[in-house]
């Protein structure tokens, strides 16, 4: 890896004198961490730094460090709030295993992340020295504690008086000292002023103008400050490209590709980490004839957009792993009646309560296999931002065409996570075309399946000729109630026919690496970019792995088990819970293995092994590539 | 064959082909033909009409009907019809509910509904048991009900629908009953012309599980003494020959039986149906035998805007997705370089 900074211990190293020439560390990449306490800014602190390094021109990708509670008490390990932001030359897939730099409000937040594991060893830190010599005892000796843990680990700890610098422009530097410390970032990775300005106006858009422009002058002090006292730069060149490039979260990607989609309705209730697309959609649906739904809970939620669907909108509901058990049973109704609708489920930690603001893919199976009785439909994750995009449109259009449930299985790391990507050139046919309500042919039935592909015709209310009722209960083709033997068969196999027509129509997944070898890594959703950072250092280091990764959970992508039986071990990463292999009372049977592990292993007959992890955060690469070298050569499961 | 509004539609017109599948005597068959003699009395295009049900014996309902129909899952039947109405908001739509499947499992979406005000009309079907599940208590259940969930006689108070309607907000709250064919099709149209959401609790007569529960103010003999038929800007007076009365007692605020002419007096004293007075209304459906007449007929109306419309009068759709590509080739779009 790259070179490390001196490690200078726990005393500050800048001193009065100013630094006649900076060092500049030129990187290909770099991590940094902002993290305070609730409420002081360190997010949009982060936020602004990531957002306008991708518009200069570098890969980003932000991580958003959310304590559960809005408010948790002050100087609280548990309460770091803050972001991450990897800014790359190149393109950047994911939040990369540690930060090289580090700004903190309070050295609680800060021993949070070091008891976490996630600074570099020699990591600079940058931390407020205002509780140094605080008035009160208690604090004083947290601090001179959290120092000495800290000065142990070996970081470079530079002291930031940004409380006191900022008491020359605000009473209350609470509320302003964010971007104070923005303007140090904005000096030391060479931001672009201009830039940073029309972020803050942006985002203090409809408060006053004097809170953008006293953010503005902390900013100045901020870039003031660093040029004074700080002895180093960091270089992560931008890399000019000739694509127009958007910049936004996966919520946001999600909400802007259900507008794309054309989608109508958006029926919610509010749930951690799914929220924020219905507030994006809030500030811009109606505008597209759109119309968001707060249902008085998530079981109404599904059931408001299943009504709209079956009087000819289309509409779709957002939740989370508590909410998609709470749908359930409307979900099962949507697959009987053969009513459109998309599902986005942003994952969370489960079971139940869970980890609300933390990212888990453990909703696989029960959006695979969740709903009672047999309900085939389709699910299907994005692995990317951008993919949240164009999931939508393809979803959309999957549950139009096929009448069926679409579960889009996104996660809080996609969901908070900041990328740029090519902008989107926007076609007309993504846009759903008006149902047809022209009258029905007299004799002609509601579910007139065909027979090759359970495709059939649905009858929108206000359409002459095509009143029936239709029903959760079994049915025939005329929806009348199944009260002979052969008709729940036969109705059935039209259901699931329809989910194997879709399958037919996808193509075998590409794979990241060498058509055959040692290892295969499977994954699925927001993991890919550390998976193929993983793979790519792994191939560097000559170990013979590849991955591949599958955006159709259900129907499953085609030709896997061809695939697989290329490479002597196949293993899925996951970031939900597996038993280990060896652990106490788990044999190879009984072992509860990761959840796509699970399927394939169904599917394919093929031994597929499985590494998980859930520890709240998304997976680092460094992990998996040591997951990676202690598998190559291993063959099969043991 | 034409589809559309046909001017001499027949009750009958609106009965589909599917067998109907009640028990014998069951009350819900009168309700049946009260609301196809509704529709086809107030003239309604039968593609416009969508019936909407959760389970339980009322919500097979839409079956029964050449009407569209949902039937949906148990409880849910008001978050289908919201959706449906919001996505369309010509159509006529009605919500077909029962006891246990609108006022247990679905009491949340059912007080929403109200306290929106979206235009529905909401029919619950009170039998206070649960039939099609074999005769357990209901929400609407006496006290003492023996069933086989409470086999030595439940002992919870029940809901009474119509209260607590009052309660979340309902601006058209109305009752009959299943037999009363006149009133029952007299406040149906009566709800339909509301525009809101108009919730009627019909009292329905369960043969098999919960025969009779109503007899103190249904049976024939009784029905005339124990029925209050209220009527807006009417004296609220009952009985064969009408002769009795409600008067407002001043000391406790409670409604009190009086016969005018009798121990001083007056047919002014006699308090007069003010269906805007939501005071006055939920006072009458706390009423009941004996000693007081069950209210039926319009209880409350007062209309107020619709969620439906003001949910949609702010939606401004824009020409054809231009508006998106001003989004992302707006503020979020640049070029590198």
């Amino acid at each position: 890896m790259s070179t490390r900074l001196p490690v200078v211990g726990d005393d500050p190293v800048f001193s009065a004198e100013q630094p006649s020439s900076p060092r500049v560390l030129e990187r290909a990449q770099y991590t940094v961490e902002v993290v305070s306490d609730s409420g002081e800014g360190a997010q949009s602190c982060g936020q602004i730094l990531g957002t306008v390094s991708a518009k200069m021109g570098n890969g980003v990708w932000t991580v958003e460090i959310i304590p559960a509670e809005v408010q948790p008490p002050p100087r609280n390990p548990a309460g770091a709030s803050g972001n991450r932001v990897r800014i790359g030359s190149g393109p950047v897939t994911n939040w990369g295993d540690r930060t090289d730099l580090i700004v903190a409000f309070n050295e609680q937040a800060l021993l949070a992340r070091h008891r976490l594991d996630a600074l570099e060893p020699g990591a600079v830190i940058l931390i407020e020295s205002m509780w140094q010599d605080h008035d009160d005892e208690g604090i004083r000796a947290e601090w001179s504690a959290a120092m000495e843990e800290l000065g142990a680990a070996g970081y470079r700890i530079i002291h930031v008086p940004a409380h006191e610098q900022c008491l020359a422009l605000t009473e209350n530097p609470y509320l302003g000292k964010n971007m104070f410390m923005l303007g140090i970032l904005t000096e030391l990775f060479d931001r672009d002023t201009a830039l940073i300005g029309a972020q803050i106006r942006h985002r203090f858009r409809k408060k006053d103008e004097s809170v953008a422009e006293r953010s503005i002058d902390l900013l100045e002090l901020g870039i003031a400050w660093a040029r004074e006292n700080l002895d180093f730069r960091v270089s992560v060149p931008p890399v000019p490209g000739d694509r127009d490039m958007v910049v936004m979260n996966g919520n946001q990607a999600v909400a802007l590709g259900a507008v794309a989609a054309g989608m109508e309705l958006a029926a919610m209730y509010p749930i951690t980490p799914a929220t924020s697309v219905s507030h994006q959609l809030g500030e811009m649906f109606e505008r597209f004839g759109g119309i968001v739904h707060q249902a008085e809970d998530e079981i109404a939620a599904a059931g408001v957009a299943i009504g709209a669907s079956y009087a000819g909108k289309t509409a779709f509901t957002i939740t989370s792993g508590p909410g998609l058990a709470l749908k359930t049973e409307f979900l099962g109704l949507a697959v009987m009646t053969e009513t459109p609708l998309v599902l986005v489920d942003v994952q969370r930690g489960g079971p139940s309560t869970g980890l609300p603001t933390k990212v888990e893919q453990s909703d696989l199976l029960a959006a695979i296999f969740g709903q009672p009785g047999d309900a085939p439909h389709v699910v299907l994750a994005p692995a990317t931002i951008e993919e949240c995009f164009h999931v939508m449109v393809t979803a959309r259009r999957i549950a139009e065409t096929f009448r069926a449930l679409v579960i889009v299985l996104s996660d809080a790391n996609l969901a908070t996570g900041v990328q740029p990507f090519p902008r989107p050139e926007l076609d007309q046919a993504w846009i759903a075309s008006a149902p047809d309500q022209s009258p029905v042919p007299e004799g002609k039935a509601p579910y007139a399946w065909d027979e090759q592909t359970g495709l059939s015709q649905r009858f929108i209310p206000g359409q002459p000729g095509g009143m029936f009722t239709v029903t959760g209960l079994a049915h025939d083709e005329r929806s009348k109630v199944a009260y002979t033997s052969d008709i729940n068969q036969w109705s059935s196999a039209m259901r699931s026919r329809k989910i194997a027509v879709l399958g037919q129509t996808l193509r075998p997944p590409s794979l990241n690496g060498d058509d055959a070898g040692d290892l295969l890594i499977v994954g699925w959703g927001s993991t890919k970019g550390a998976i193929e950072e993983a793979v790519a250092r792994a191939r560097d280091e000559g170990l013979s792995v590849s991955s591949l990764h599958l955006t159709f959970l259900s129907p499953l992508e085609p030709g896997l088990a061809e695939i697989f039986s290329r490479f002597q071990k196949v293993m899925t990463v996951e970031i939900n819970y597996s038993d280990e292999p060896d652990g106490p009372f788990v044999t190879h049977q009984n072992r509860r293995r990761g959840q796509l592990s699970w399927l394939l292993r169904a599917q394919t007959l093929v031994d597929v092994d499985c590494w998980t992890r859930v520890l709240g955060e998304p997976l680092r690469p460094g992990a998996i590539l040591e997951v990676i070298r202690s598998n190559c050569g291993a063959g099969g499961e043991r | 064959m034409s589809h559309s509004v046909l001017p001499q539609l027949k009750p009958r017109d609106f009965a589909s082909d599917q067998e109907v599948r009640w028990c014998p005597g069951c009350g819900d068959y009168a309700i049946l033909k009260a609301i196809q003699k509704t529709l086809a009395d107030l003239e309604v295009p039968r593609e416009e009409s969508v019936f909407i049900s959760g389970i339980g014996c009322s919500s097979r309902f839409p079956y029964y009907m050449a009407t569209y129909g949902f039937h949906t899952i148990h409880g849910r039947a008001p978050a289908v019809a919201t959706g449906t109405k919001l996505a369309n908001p010509d159509l006529d739509v009605w919500v077909i509910t029962g006891d246990g499947d609108g006022l247990s499992i679905g009491g949340n979406h059912l007080v929403h509904a109200l306290r929106r005000n979206i235009d529905l009309n909401i029919i619950l079907f009170n039998n206070e048991i649960y039939g099609l599940t074999k005769g357990q208590v209901s929400p609407t259940s006496k006290r003492g009900t023996l069933s086989p969930t409470t086999p030595r006689g439940s002992v919870a108070n029940p809901i009474s629908p119509a209260t607590m309607a009052l309660g979340v907000g309902a601006r058209f709250v109305a009752r009959s009953v299943d037999i009363n064919m006149g009133h029952l099709v007299d406040v149906l149209k009566q709800a339909h012309a509301n525009r809101g959401t108009s919730f009627v609790e019909i009292f329905q007569n369960c043969i098999v599980f919960n025969d009779a529960t109503f007899a103190d103010f249904t049976d024939k003999a009784v029905a005339k003494e124990n029925q209050l038929l209220v009527e807006h800007g009417q004296p609220l007076l009952f009985g064969v020959e009408r002769d009795r009365g409600l008067r407002l007692d001043p000391a406790t605020w409670t409604l009190e039986v009086v016969r005018p002419g009798v121990n001083g007096v007056t047919e002014a004293d006699v308090l007069v149906h003010d269906e805007t007075n939501r005071m006055l209304a939920t006072m009458l459906a706390a009423l009941e035998p004996p000693g007081f007449p069950m209210a039926l007929g319009v209880l409350y109306r007062d209309p107020a805007a619709t969620f439906d419309h003001q949910v949609l009068a702010q939606v401004e759709p824009e020409s054809e997705g231009r508006g998106l590509a001003d989004l992302l080739y707006g503020g979020r779009t640049w070029k590198v370089g």
